[in-house]
């Protein structure tokens, strides 16, 4: 007779389960559980009823930080019911379960194992474990050993480093509304309208709560908002897609929220029965760990806890240390300027206005002639941005409207659009333009060297800038995380009550120790700082390390592995703040530049901006002057549904134009920017794509359908195998083009996590399986053909085994036959390629008459369409020099420069908003060149390709090169260590991952095209050569 | 490479650590050729950050860990670039293991330091300027895998046993610095090295006999196949092999010989594909093939009774042969065919689980992850599972350990029990 003790120790509370074993008698058992330490919880329809009397939980008790006398106070009470000798063992899982295991001499479990266990036991019927917690979530898939019957983990997930989709990020949010978590779901229960909190950071998600209260709803509303937000976040950051087989079990503290309970029914589409919950949702891990302490050979005994209580006497924490702060590394430019005088000016002085919207804040900057700083604003947006910029203008007008005169007007920032409109700017720009320009117009007049590096943090946004001899080169912000922005240090300071103006940086450079907080989600940091507070740590410490923390979740957030150069701007309202100066330069180990204003850098550029243009060009402002009152605009409200977001959006009419603000992602919203600009040459993605379906025809019947996934090869090869089909008879049935749903799906049926296009021709399969066609032809593309034969011209490894990783996906097995894949080596030639087929086809009883017939056509159909696409292409290069015009060559490979569910279809949009005239590689002769002396090992088809279309490209001065690529791209990651080295120019490169979102994308081609003088005529680039029409002759 | 051929005696010659006792032995025996063989220091945090300046991490890791351990040698003080190598084996594709040297070459260029060679050992090279000897240098190279392959093999299947922790590494380490020492001496005749190898391995053995183990048969048998590189040093996969020993696995790693004997298998395989079955290059590489097998079995000898139950596959053809169901050697070019046909070669010696360790992005790791499912459906469902690693640690122990709760079921229930080795009784 005996019990066996499982012990869950988590961050927050305590919690223990006791299983009896087959001796314990009723009796004894009885005289357990009238304790009032225990509890034997109400069964539910799902459980096991044979099984559930033989445990026993504890109640929940909380740890307040301490999990070691959090421990000891428990057992003790336990052991004190329970002799010892009925103890027949001790395991220990959770957070804490290291330490306490170690002390005590007991066995750890591991956590899923013992979530998975305990649930196999109480729910046998149960396939897949939500589990949202205070701190963490989990999600599990359950597996059945079919002999055995033990329930094994097939899949899991846990929630990461940020704490949406845990219960932290309701707690917070409830607490600033001024509730009880524990109370939430009651008060949600029957409310049927919700507000709509699209943030999956608490951070955006308190600025979300404030608009909706703002717009009449109710705090229960605004909370029933924050389960949805909950649910959702818990989806798309730790389910992320996978497999989910009901019945679902959903546990954790949060499970016990009934507002958070229908949520996620909604979310997961799973009735009662689909997603039940437990009275043991918090005991899952502990009862777990009691099954196995029971089943396990090697038992730990009844443990001598005293040790737990001697040991949580002793300081066992030793903070983890930074090294201590210092201005050493640090340039401070504030210092060195004077401020601008305008009251000994007898006349008005002539002034540029510049004025940068951000989402979160708005600044101004009127400066001089000579770019001197008149008068700074900086503010809060806080969603209103025309009645903020009215305010502000009113500000400047009363202060020293008088004494100036606007003669340039210059916005940027996601609402230089419309502000644009509404004051009539000269200059409208992007805000990587902006910025560059004003720390490029300080580094000319204060310093003898130029940036390569910017970084911009600011209240809840921050970017990172590359520049390359005066050229943006990449550019990256934070998206969904405010860990690496200014409110991260606010709220924190708000809670050490500390002013974060006027104390913080002072009392975190005196720090002798700055702790080492690591880098962490806002709100979990929140708990951290919290726990050492209560540890003792002081308030200098504590800034320092927040210090630090702010840096590394910057670098490694937004930064992420990105080039950092060695003249390093630091602006942004955060860099008022000279202790995050000193930890970049800690850390970074290189001087941190901090321009004077470096609150509205962007403000100043765009007032630059202005300044050269309306001086180069010799205009008259179009300013309307600071008083707002004349414009007519009005103001709607709705929420865009286009995507999970849910963003809420205004849409403003200034003079009968609309223009969208509040969208995260302004692809459905973005007004068409208007460029004056014409392209000089065809619309060339438009051509090849004519050109390349050309003979599609899906109405001609044949003796079969053969199935045509439109991704990856095809947008090259479509000529040869259609030529080839249509010539043997078959009827060729394309898939549509790569969408949402393709890339979707193709998600949902790739088994492992391969590059953007490969998930996406899973999609495209899967397709036109459904479309029941006979075939899917997936050649076995092994290379491609090259006139450099000392090497080879591979297709990547997942290019060459698709036919294989697409038979082995669970949603296309059942069709394996269908899929055809000869092994296709074009460049062994046209006679083994013609073998191959025959092999294949004349088992579906072709005519090997036929079949050569077809291959000979389909070569040349190919031919053909090459040969058109160059012909074209050299009338395209001709034309830019006669005309003495900038092109931008497109390269990457062919699939993701045409397909444009995959790249969004940014080449024709580079035509389309900006006038630019696009010259995908393909148009150039890339087979003329060869690449050995900037690659001599080479064997990547496209590789070889890319690096030639960047030699013809160093032949041209006017020409430039955007690259397109993909995220997980292998072979691409080594391919652009040579473009530079092959074009002798810096490119932009940008790299997509399957997200609809196309705003970033096209600021960066903004600001690339701005610094390659595309944009401003008047602009003098830093690579402009001095004779355009130089045109060396290529080397072949 | 395309750096000149010039002489690299006196050279400090660095090779990473694709396994400690395979750099090691490999440096002794360049050092018996005159070229101060060096092993490459181990990496660190430190070595990582000084690569993350050159790459945009994106690139394979073990390209970043290497590179990161050739700039640290570069940082030392005795560092003199002219009498500086590194050792970084190439390829022709299609994976990305063979633009490896080509970006350190770059990388260096820029540093200003082309007097540092990079080696990168290939047929094409006459074997870095080893002119007449050439052909001696490939062959006790070749014995030096083998031996070095045993005696991992012993290593890791003794540690799982000790009583005494410790013990077994500390042997091992003994046990490689007589083999190096062997391997390194220049006043032998190959016949006589050869010989003096032989001995070597039946002295290694006797020594690893002599560790106080207590061997029983509830260790789960793990196999692991994968990226080379990243499987066989230990930093690279986050030690992932004691991690598995610590929750109570013992594992079989596949060895270097089997990288080399798919080499000369392809190598065959594509003179066959180019219509030259019947050319001077196809006689020269099945010589070179049958030599390395005869040379392996004799090295293998002393150990036999040892490695009962823990054989190698009989050749290339074996392993890509259970592979082609799902990944057909003509089509599916590299590593993958030997992890998925090593998987199944371990499911069918009895093991109760596979690891794939793997570079993160590793294109070979993801086209096998996604047939493992299939491969593991058809072979009484063995648990088969890919760890990737790019230097960001998670918590690996956590996935071990639940990934031998799936092999301990498996285990409980497999159809192939595994033959132990006469010292298990």
């Amino acid at each position: 007779m005996g019990v066996f003790l499982g012990i869950d120790i988590g961050t927050v509370s305590i919690e223990i389960a006791v299983l009896k074993d087959e001796q314990t008698s009723d009796k004894y058992w009885n005289t357990i559980l009238r304790t009032n330490l225990f509890d034997q919880l109400p069964d539910d329809q799902f459980i096991n009823k044979k099984l559930s009397p033989n445990f026993l939980v504890s109640k929940y008790q909380r740890i307040f930080g301490n999990p070691v006398l959090g421990t000891y106070n428990l057992l003790k009470q336990i052991f004190d019911i329970v002799p010892s000798d009925q103890i027949k063992g001790v395991r220990i899982c959770g957070s804490a379960a290291g330490l306490i295991s170690e002390l005590l001499g007991i066995k750890t479990e591991n956590e899923f194992r013992a979530i998975a266990r305990g649930t196999g036991f109480l729910y046998p019927n149960v396939a897949t474990i939500f589990e949202m917690g205070g701190q963490h979530s989990k999600y599990i898939l359950l597996e059945r050993d079919e002999v055995s019957g033990r329930i094994g983990i097939a899949n899991y997930e846990k929630s990461g480093d940020c704490a949406a989709g845990t219960g932290s990020f309701l707690d917070q949010q409830a607490s600033r509304l001024k509730f009880k978590i524990e109370d939430v779901g009651s008060i949600v229960e029957h409310i049927e309208k919700s507000a709509k909190i699209a943030g999956r950071c608490s951070v955006f998600a308190k600025s979300d709560m404030i608009h909706a209260q703002q717009k009449g709803y109710d705090p229960p509303e605004v909370l029933k908002g924050l389960c949805n937000a909950v649910s959702r976040n818990y989806k798309s950051s730790v389910v992320k897609g996978k497999k989910i087989k009901k019945p679902v079990l959903f546990i954790g503290g949060v499970s016990k929220n009934i507002g958070v309970v229908k949520a996620m029914r909604e979310i997961f589409n799973l009735n009662e029965n689909e997603l039940i919950v437990s009275e043991y949702y918090a005991w899952m891990a502990a009862i777990g760990t009691a099954i196995a302490e029971k089943e396990a050979r090697d038992k730990s005994g009844f443990p001598d806890i005293e040790k737990l209580h001697r040991s949580s006497e002793r300081k066992y924490f030793k903070f983890p240390l930074n090294p201590t702060l210092s201005m050493k590394r640090v340039k401070l430019l504030r210092n060195r300027i004077q401020p601008y005088n305008l009251n000994h000016k007898k006349q008005k002085v002539n002034a540029y206005l510049g004025v940068d919207v951000g989402s979160v804040s708005t600044n101004l900057a009127v400066i001089n002639d000579d770019g001197n700083m008149i008068k700074e604003i900086y503010t809060r947006t806080d969603g209103r941005p025309i009645e903020i910029v009215d305010q502000c203008f009113r500000e400047i007008d009363k202060e020293i409207g008088e004494r100036i005169r606007i003669c340039g007007v210059g916005t940027t920032g996601s609402g230089r659009e419309l502000i644009g409109e509404l004051i009539g700017a000269d200059s409208i720009n992007d805000e990587i333009t902006a910025h560059k320009t004003g720390a490029e117009f300080v580094a000319q007049t204060m310093l003898d060297k130029m940036p390569d590096t910017i970084f911009e943090i600011g209240g809840q946004d921050s970017k990172y800038i590359s520049i390359e001899n005066g050229v943006v080169v990449d550019f990256a912000m934070n998206e969904a995380c405010a860990a690496g922005t200014g409110s991260f240090l606010e709220e924190r300071a708000e809670e050490l009550q500390i002013s974060i103006k006027n104390q913080f940086a002072d009392l975190a450079l005196q720090s002798k120790a700055p702790i080492k907080l690591g880098e962490r989600c806002t709100v979990f940091m929140e708990q951290d700082v919290a726990s050492y507070q209560q540890r003792g740590a002081s308030k200098e410490n504590l800034s320092a390390g927040l210090a630090y923390s702010i840096v590394y979740n910057y670098l490694n957030r937004v930064v992420r592995g990105r080039k950092i150069g060695d003249v390093i701007f630091f602006q942004g309202g955060t860099a008022y703040n000279d202790a995050i100066a000193s930890a970049f330069a800690s850390v970074l180990n290189k001087e941190i530049i901090i321009p004077p204003y470096n609150g509205v850098i962007g403000a100043i550029g765009a007032a630059l901006l202005a300044r050269e243009k309306t001086s180069k060009l010799k205009i008259a402002s179009k300013f309307r002057g600071f008083n707002l009152k004349n414009v007519d605009y009005s103001l709607r409200e709705f929420t865009c549904k286009a995507c999970s977001n849910y963003c809420n959006m205004q849409e403003f009419t200034v003079n009968n134009e609309k223009t969208y603000w509040g969208d995260q992602c302004s692809d459905k919203f973005r007004r068409k920017q208007s460029s004056e600009k014409q392209p000089v040459i065809d619309d060339l993605m438009k051509f090849r794509r004519e050109l390349l379906f050309a003979q599609y025809d899906p109405d001609i019947n044949g003796k079969a359908t053969v199935g045509l996934p439109k991704g990856l090869y095809i947008y090259e090869q479509f000529p040869f195998w259609n030529t080839f089909f249509l010539e043997l008879g078959y009827q060729v049935v394309l898939s549509d083009e790569t969408n949402n749903k393709t890339i979707k799906d193709g998600m949902e049926s790739a088994v492992a996590e391969p590059c953007l296009p490969i998930q996406a021709y899973h999609g495209h399969v899967k397709k036109l399986i459904e479309q029941k066609v006979d075939f899917v032809f997936i050649p076995n593309l092994i290379n491609a053909d090259t006139p450099f034969k000392n090497l080879n011209s591979y297709f990547c490894p997942w290019g060459q085994t698709l036919p294989f990783v697409i038979k082995n996906s669970p949603e296309i097995i059942d069709h394996k036959d269908k899929i055809v894949h000869p092994e296709i080596r074009f460049r062994n030639g046209p006679v083994a390629v013609r073998e191959s087929l025959l092999k294949t086809f004349r088992k579906y009883g072709d005519k090997k008459i036929a079949i050569i017939k077809a291959v000979d056509k389909a070569y040349q159909a190919q031919k053909q369409f090459s040969e058109n696409l160059l012909f074209v292409g050299e009338k395209a290069l001709q034309t830019l020099q006669n005309k003495d015009e900038i092109g931008i060559v497109l390269i990457g490979r062919t699939y993701n420069i045409y397909d444009r569910g995959v790249t969004l279809d940014i080449g024709s949009k580079l035509r389309d908003y900006y006038g630019v005239n696009v010259i995908p590689m393909d148009f150039l002769p890339v087979d003329s060149i060869d690449i050995s002396d900037v690659n001599n090992n080479m064997y990547w088809n496209y590789g070889r390709k890319i690096l030639a279309a960047a030699k013809i490209v160093a032949h041209y001065p006017n020409l430039h090169i955007i690259y397109l690529t993909n995220f997980k791209c292998g072979p691409d990651s080594y391919i652009k260590h040579y473009v530079t080295k092959a074009s002798g120019k810096p490119f932009l490169s940008l790299q997509f991952d399957g997200h609809s979102n196309d705003a970033g994308y096209i600021t960066r081609c903004e600001a690339y095209l701005d610094s390659k003088g595309f944009l401003r005529k008047w602009y003098n680039t830093p690579d402009k050569p001095d004779n355009r029409r130089v045109q060396r002759q290529l080397v072949v | 490479m395309n750096k000149d051929n010039g002489n690299l005696i006196g050279k400090n010659l660095y090779i990473p650590r694709m396994s400690i006792d395979g750099a090691s032995a490999m440096a002794a025996v360049y050092r018996s050729f005159g070229v101060n063989g060096q092993v490459l220091p181990e990496s660190d945090e430190y070595s990582l950050d000084l690569a993350k300046q050159y790459t945009i991490g994106e690139e394979c890791y073990p390209e970043i860990v290497t590179l990161g351990g050739f700039l640290k040698v570069i940082e030392q003080n005795e560092f003199i670039p002219e009498k500086t190598a590194f050792l970084l084996p190439t390829a022709s594709g299609p994976c990305r293991f063979g633009q490896y040297s080509g970006l350190l070459q770059k990388i260096l260029d820029e540093r200003g330091l082309k007097e540092v060679r990079i080696i990168s050992p290939t047929s094409k090279d006459g074997y870095s300027g080893f002119g007449e000897y050439a052909n001696n240098f490939v062959r006790l190279a070749w014995w030096a895998v083998i031996c070095s392959d045993a005696l991992r093999k012993l290593l890791l299947q003794t540690r799982p046993y000790e009583i005494n922790s410790g013990a077994t590494d500390e042997i091992h380490a003994q046990c490689l610095n007589i083999l190096c020492k062997v391997l390194e001496r220049n006043d032998l005749t190959m016949k006589e090295k050869f010989k003096a190898l032989v001995d070597v391995m039946e002295k290694i053995l006797h020594r690893f006999e002599q560790i106080p183990v207590n061997y029983t048969k509830e260790k789960l048998l793990i196999g692991i196949v994968g990226e080379i590189y990243c499987r066989l040093d230990d930093f690279s996969n986050a030690y992932l092999i004691r991690r598995i020993e610590k929750y109570g696995g013992e594992i079989w790693l596949a060895p270097i010989a089997e990288w080399i004997f798919y080499v000369n298998f392809m190598q065959m395989t594509d003179l066959k594909i180019d219509g030259k079955s019947f050319s001077k290059s196809m006689l020269g590489t099945i010589i070179k093939d049958k030599i390395q097998a005869m040379d392996e079995h004799k090295l293998f000898m002393p150990l036999h009774n040892r490695f009962i139950g823990y054989e190698e596959p009989k050749n290339t053809r074996t392993i890509v042969g259970s592979a082609k169901k799902y990944l057909p050697y003509t089509g599916a070019l590299g590593e993958m065919v030997l992890n998925v046909g090593g998987s199944i070669y371990f499911h069918s010696k009895g093991a109760d689980g596979v690891v794939d360790i793997s570079p993160f992005t590793c294109m070979n790791g993801i086209v096998c992850e996604a047939v493992y499912p299939r491969v593991s459906e058809d072979h009484d469902n063995i648990p088969i599972k890919n760890f990737y690693f790019d230097g960001t640690g998670t918590d690996y122990d956590r996935d071990v350990e639940i990934f031998l709760e799936l092999a301990s079921t498996y285990k409980r229930r497999k159809k192939i029990q595994r033959i132990f080795p006469p010292h298990f009784t």
